[in-house]
């Protein structure tokens, strides 16, 4: 059976992505400031082509949220968790998913920060691939 | 004094899951008497990972806020040591995962540790050798995601947590919240715990796991060192112990002629249960986020198979400072979720099997 790219871990996409995973790279033009999370070529607010990456931060709020009951095979045991739109400090706005919450705890507005997990796990090779995703903030 | 060393503790950090299950929630699903449990073992709930939690991710987050108490650029970090008994991996090494999740440069020394219970302190011996030859600044980790059969005494205690130290020497020129000044390991060939290549879950030899282990090893590392250093037990104002139950680490102290005072901040067994490798290292996040300067501190590991570190420490005028930088253990400790044993079961990841 033909895995889901989404679901899958394999060691390419594993190496490829973890620098934007573990530590919530993007980027940000150089010339008008625009940040954004996918890398681009050429600016779409000014069309320069000085991009460069930087960090979007540990910190944002929640913007929108769901909650999945129905989730991909692999993430049944998951289930229910929380996918939330985070607006991070940066004006960029991410989704991933929010943990160490319940889902009646959720709100829009909720202030959250960067969590390290795991992302995904091949059950048959055992590779991990690590990255981002949020908890509310802790005072 | 002769033997005498001088490392700086620069940053210091700890982290503990969200969830717990108590002692009674697992005896109620075995049919057992919870009274019996929490009074043989000395503790009411222990910590429990998610899903998505493992030794590595742990490690992350303690090292996060450890980096902020230290004020060091991640870049400026030359060394990093994890010690662990539940790697992520069987083969693959955590420390070089979590080096890049912090932004580390790669032209750093790193290696994985394994000790049983004791890898935590091992770490921080080899960093502390680390800074003391090389220069730099060095950063040592205990971190575990323990695991306990179903219905053996050890799914009552066995934890999840990690703890993080930055460490530098008088080279490093940075402020510093406590100096370590005397070590000293005593370790032997004992056949009290261990866990065969590919099996899930450890085995131990009950008879062995009390005298001639745990307290053997514990009281003649505290001992020798106390006699190294000049000291005696009613000089320190904490004392930390490794605490697999309750019990043990009060016993130890006792043996060893310290009181309940001494163990206040250091003893956290009770309410997260064994964190291995990170156990006694807690103890240690939790009396420096309580510490004043002047104060002096023991640190007594304990690891099967089996062997102590134990180390003198005392607590320096740049603490104060340090503590507001970063939250605190106890945090961590009572932000928390109790779960059910279904939810436990469903969480250890034991419906895959
Ligand atoms: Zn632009």
């Amino acid at each position: 059976m033909r895995k889901r790219w989404l679901l899958v871990a394999s060691a390419p996409q594993v190496w490829r992505e973890s620098k934007q995973r573990y530590k919530l790279i993007g980027f940000e033009c150089e010339n008008c400031k625009r940040p954004f999370f996918v890398e681009r070529v050429i600016c779409p607010n000014c069309k320069s082509r000085k991009i460069r990456e930087i960090r979007l931060g540990a910190e944002g709020t929640v913007e929108s949220f769901t909650v999945i009951f129905n989730p991909p095979k692999k993430f049944e045991y998951h289930s229910p968790y929380i996918i939330g739109l985070i607006k991070l400090k940066k004006g960029v706005k991410v989704i991933g998913q929010i943990v160490d919450c319940l889902p009646q705890e959720v709100k829009v507005g909720l202030e959250v920060e960067v969590s390290f997990r795991i992302v995904s796990k091949d059950e048959d090779t055992g590779l991990i691939m690590y990255g981002y995703k949020f908890r509310p903030k802790i005072y | 004094m002769k033997n005498k060393i001088d490392v700086d503790i620069l940053g210091w950090g700890g982290y503990v899951p969200i969830y717990r299950i108590s002692v009674d929630e697992i005896s109620k699903e075995w049919g057992e008497n919870p009274l019996k449990w929490r009074k043989m073992l000395g503790l009411c709930e222990k910590s429990v990972p998610s899903l998505d939690e493992d030794s590595t991710t742990l490690a992350v987050e303690a090292c996060k806020i450890c980096l902020k108490r230290a004020q060091v650029d991640p870049s400026e970090i030359t060394a990093i040591y994890v010690g662990t008994e539940s790697k992520a991996y069987a083969v693959k090494p955590t420390s070089t995962i979590i080096a890049q999740a912090l932004g580390l440069s790669p032209s750093i020394s790193s290696a994985d540790m394994e000790f049983a219970c004791k890898a935590g302190t091992e770490a921080l011996t080899v960093c502390m050798s680390q800074v003391i030859s090389r220069g730099g600044v060095g950063l040592a980790i205990g971190t575990d995601t323990a695991q306990g059969r179903p219905k053996d005494p050890l799914e009552y205690s066995a934890g999840a947590g990690a703890a993080a130290f930055i460490l530098g020497s008088k080279h490093s020129k940075r402020e510093s919240a406590a100096k370590i000044l005397f070590h000293y390991s005593y370790v032997t060939d004992t056949p009290d715990f261990w866990r065969k290549n590919g099996d899930k879950y450890p085995c131990h030899a009950e008879r062995f796991t009390g005298s001639p282990a745990y307290f053997k090893h514990t009281v003649n590392a505290a001992r020798t060192l106390m006699k190294t250093v000049g000291t005696n037990p009613s000089d320190y104002q904490h004392v930390i112990f490794h605490q697999p139950n309750g019990k043990f680490p009060l016993k130890a102290a006792k043996l060893l002629g310290f009181v309940k005072k001494q163990l206040k901040y250091g003893l956290l067994v009770d309410k997260i249960g064994n964190t291995y490798s990170a156990n006694s290292l807690l103890g240690l996040v939790s009396v420096l986020d309580n510490a004043a300067p002047g104060d002096k501190i023991l640190l007594v590991s304990f690891g099967s198979g089996a062997g102590s570190d134990a180390f003198h420490l005392e607590v320096q005028e740049g603490i104060s400072e340090k503590k507001r930088l970063a939250l605190p253990l106890e945090k961590f400790i009572n932000r928390k979720i109790n779960v059910s044993y279904g939810s436990y079961v469903r969480k250890r990841a034991m419906l895959y099997v």
